[in-house]
């Protein structure tokens, strides 16, 4: 699990703490004013992972063994483990950079909660800014005409999806980063992980070499625009005849460009082996459904 | 003619007083933070409304909207008493209050061009002292209208304010003078809201605050208290230095919103600075820092660092005198007239410096500016007023920039001579305006006119109604002046050119001679990937500058160029990739996601 899980790491704890009351209160005031279903989606796929995590902490069935990775120990990063004999792993990511860290907790999110705690105050209290009543009655000279009006009236408006953005930015960026080595395979994981934690990664020498030597990359993010940098496909990611297998999991809704065609089309100049949940006949009806098995099958050659 | 009908007689008053928080509600009545400023007195008309500001009272947070009473400055009652008393509860008060301070900042631009400053179309830079609720304030270009909300204090966290009190970003003189700021900058350079490097929103919003900070400079009452309390290290923490310390505690943070001194105080962008590659802390935060804000706060540092060596270099006569030559000041109270002086100094000092920094903006480039064309800017101004430099003001603020890593491109050496902008070339052509001929007719200043060429602003053409004249000298002759010598200009052969700004400048220098200068701003663009970067066009342009008898003194050029595009390439793929709203942006949207009308999305994240 990502070191953002662990109980016992204060920055971890108030990081998770921070994510989860803005999830909530996001969650609460988007269904409170009736936003858009998307981005109510948005919101409450940061708080569902509170009940995955539950179950990911108390394990399955007993006590599962967990560590959090990566060690803090730049050389503890690349490490085996009993359960998984003849693999390598390489723990790249989340990183412990203080800017990715204040991406995990993003600003717009403290002041949205402010927002809403002051929305909630009025409404219990509606009171005007005023003592008195000051409103001049009619049009003073000076007075705005209806287009301008309109412009003031709306501001705020689309705060909410912004904030949604960013709390899902910053719940991604705590995503771990593992590439996993065996034999001649170099498997990439970099969950949803998100511009900050693969700056760190592709600033480091050691993490870019193994990079070069991917043979399987699931792409993060369901495709997105940020979560697979360009410098990493266009310099990094091997190309025939080197073999690689591409896997995405996505799906295209409403107006998101997910998954983000510049990225197929760069992927496609890089391996024809790739497969997209959203294409695959019969598997899918366009909606994910829980449970519903989908899997494709391939060797690996040690 | 009779004394009673003569001019001295009939002159209406030269100032008009008005009532201000010297910095916000917060420090409440304490001395100093209610003071009167003086503001160039004009016929105001209900808002108040002059003539190139004006308030408009409009509540869009309620229902169908709302307009609250506009306060006549003129009514008798109000004037006898020097405009109304400082109050939270009277919105007639904060109309006053935002007039004072506008008028003010507006005044300090003009004091340091050297010339009057009308915005576009002869509009009105509009007021909205209570536009909406949340905890923000910010410019719109769309409406030219600076818009203010209000808010709640936190509830759990409220500082000195009352839990869950109304506070008004429209009391505090550091958000107004803020806001104003850009506006003015707006009015200035038109393409800086075109944000095509990380400096410059960064730049929109250090220089913004740099206003805000040394306007402080200018109240005597508070620059006194403080003198006396920090004993004249004004680098100390106190309001004089800090910005906006009702809304930085009213939003829950505990303590002022930014401060002049970033490495001192420590904060956010100290642990940020933090690195173990053995590069001064300092230098790190120019290279890694992007959010404009706080970028915008290392211009800030410097300038303040170079106004703080050049204060100190001028009280030390001073502080030697009260302490029989050791300089060392003795334990206890300072005394009063010491620190009279003392102040006196550090406004004057305070006065130069802002002055110096506004007056940069005629030695920019006019498209894509980078903190280190500032210092160029800077010292280049500077240079042509005062060639001397006695009291080390310029070499203070090219120390306090290098010891930030701001260094500006293709130059030899940090030396002055070196950070100058090169002469123009000799071959370049004399400017066709002949000065007292065509610009006579100009009052200087009152003309920033665009070509046709630009795209569709409809503010144009009727500002080219308005001044026929004006348009035909640029369609007849700067244009054509600057597409014949495009090459000598820094332009690009047979690409159309933009003129879009064009005055004349008249200082008085060190030595009392009289500087006069024609500046003019001429504009090109390449719109090929304009789409895809977002709705930001690759732009080029020239800055030329000519003296009196139209020698083409400077030519300050940001050429089009294959580099250039690239860099600016890179710098849209970086704020994509850090985007997070990037994920989710509509296609038909992305074409327009760098396009910004004014400062709404920046300032969102104005709780840093």
């Amino acid at each position: 699990m990502p070191w953002t899980e662990d109980p016992a790491d204060p920055e971890a704890r108030r990081i998770r703490e921070a994510q989860s009351r803005l999830a909530l209160a996001l969650h609460e005031e988007l269904t409170r004013i009736g936003a858009a279903a998307d981005v109510i989606d948005l919101a409450a796929n940061a708080l569902s992972n509170e009940a995955a995590m539950q179950t990911l902490h108390a394990g399955f069935g007993g006590e599962a063994v967990r560590r959090y990775l990566p060690p803090r120990d730049r050389r503890k990063r690349t490490f085996t483990a009993d359960c998984l004999p003849g693999v390598t792993i390489h723990a790249m990511g989340p990183s412990f950079d203080e800017s990715v860290i204040t991406n995990m907790d993003p600003p717009e999110g403290k002041s949205y909660l402010q927002l809403v705690a002051a929305g909630a105050a009025d409404r219990k209290d509606p009171r005007p800014p005023f003592p008195g009543d000051w409103t001049y009655e009619g049009l003073p000279a000076g007075s705005l005409s209806a287009e301008e009006r309109a412009i003031v009236d709306g501001i705020g408006e689309g705060d909410e999806s912004v904030v949604a953005a960013a709390l899902d930015g910053a719940v991604n960026g705590t995503s771990l980063v593992l590439m996993l080595q065996t034999g001649r395979n170099y498997l990439l994981f970099p969950g949803d992980a998100q511009w900050g934690t693969w700056n760190m990664i592709l600033g480091d020498a050691e993490w870019t070499a193994l990079l070069k030597k991917t043979t399987f990359l699931k792409v993060g993010h369901h495709g997105s625009h940020n979560a697979t940098p360009r410098p990493f496909v266009d310099d990094l990611l091997p190309r025939p005849p080197r073999e690689l297998w591409a896997m995405v999991s996505t799906i295209q809704r409403g107006s998101w460009p997910i998954p983000k065609k510049e990225l197929m089309t760069a992927l496609a100049t890089h391996t024809k082996r790739i497969v997209r949940s959203d294409q695959i006949p019969g598997a899918l009806q366009g909606v994910f459904k829980p449970r519903a098995s989908l899997c494709v099958e391939t060797e690996i050659l040690a | 003619m009779k004394r009673i009908e003569s001019r001295y007689v009939l002159a209406p008053p030269a100032r008009r007083p008005l009532k201000i928080f010297a910095s916000d509600p917060m420090q409440g009545r304490a001395a100093g933070n209610l003071t009167t400023i003086a503001v160039g007195n004009e016929k105001l008309t209900p808002g108040p409304a002059g003539s190139r500001i004006e308030v408009v009272d409009y509540d869009g947070s309620v229902p169908g909207g709302r307009y609250y009473q506009p306060v006549d400055l003129d009514d008798p009652a109000i004037l006898m008493q020097g405009g109304l008393e400082p109050t939270e509860s009277d919105p007639r008060f904060h109309q006053q209050m935002v007039y004072a301070v506008a008028m003010k900042v507006l005044e300090n631009f003009e004091r340091a061009l050297g010339r009057s400053i009308y915005f576009r179309e002869g509009r009105r830079l509009r007021l909205l002292p209570h536009a909406f609720r949340g905890p923000n304030a910010f410019y719109d270009r769309r409406l030219l209208a600076v818009l203010f909300g209000y808010f709640r204090a936190d509830l759990a966290n409220p500082g000195r304010n009352l839990p869950g009190q109304n506070v008004f970003t429209c009391l505090s003189h550091d958000i107004i003078a803020h806001e104003v700021t850009h506006a003015l900058v707006d009015r200035l350079r038109w393409n800086f809201l075109e944000f095509s490097n990380p400096d410059v929103p960064a730049f929109h919003e250090g220089f913004a605050d740099i206003v805000a900070i040394f306007q402080h400079f200018t109240f005597p009452d508070i620059l006194y208290d403080y003198i006396r309390a920090t004993r004249t290290d004004l680098r100390s923490p106190t309001p004089l230095v800090q910005l906006a310390q009702q809304f930085g505690y009213a939003t829950g943070r505990g303590r002022a919103l930014r401060s002049a001194v970033d490495l001192d105080t420590g904060g956010a962008l100290r642990a940020r600075a933090r690195g173990d590659d053995g590069q001064p802390a300092a230098e790190r935060l120019y290279q890694s820092v992007m959010e404009p804000h706080e970028r915008g706060s290392i211009l800030v540092a410097a300038v303040f660092d170079g106004f703080f060596s050049v204060y100190q270099r001028r009280i030390a006569d001073l502080l030697r005198i009260a302490t029989g030559g050791t300089g060392m000041l003795p334990a206890g109270d300072l005394h009063p007239d010491l620190i009279t002086r003392v102040a006196a100094e550090a406004s004057r000092t305070a006065q130069s410096i802002l002055t110096m920094c506004i007056r940069a903006f005629e030695y920019l480039p006019p498209v894509d500016v980078t903190f280190g064309d500032y210092l160029r800017a800077l010292v280049t101004a500077d240079y042509e007023l005062n060639p001397s430099d006695d009291v080390g003001q310029r070499a203070s603020m090219i120390e306090a920039f290098r010891s930030r890593g701001i260094y500006p491109e293709g130059v030899w050496s940090l030396a002055e001579e070196s950070l100058l902008w090169e002469n123009a070339p000799p071959e370049v052509p004399r400017f066709p305006v002949a000065l007292l001929g065509d610009l006579s007719s100009v009052a200087p200043g009152a003309f920033s006119q665009a070509s046709k060429e630009r795209e569709s602003r409809p503010a144009v053409e009727t500002a080219a109604r308005a001044a026929p004249d004006l348009s035909d000298l640029t369609d007849d002759v700067l244009r054509p002046y600057a597409e014949s010598n495009a090459g000598l200009l820094g332009l690009e052969k047979g690409r159309p050119v933009d003129v879009q700004g064009f005055h004349s400048v008249f200082r008085v220098g060190q030595d009392g001679r009289l500087v006069i200068e024609i500046v003019t701003q001429f504009v090109q663009q390449e719109k090929s990937e304009t789409l895809a970067m977002g709705g930001l066009p690759l732009r080029g342009g020239s800055t030329v500058i000519a003296g009196a008898d139209g020698t083409v003194r400077y030519v300050i050029s940001k050429p089009l160029s294959r580099e250039r595009l690239e860099r600016q390439r890179e710098w849209v793929d970086l704020v994509d990739s850090t985007n997070p709203a990037a994920a989710y942006m509509p296609e038909d949207r992305r074409g327009e996601r760098m396009v910004a009308t004014g400062f709404a999305a920046i300032h969102r994240s104005i709780v840093r």
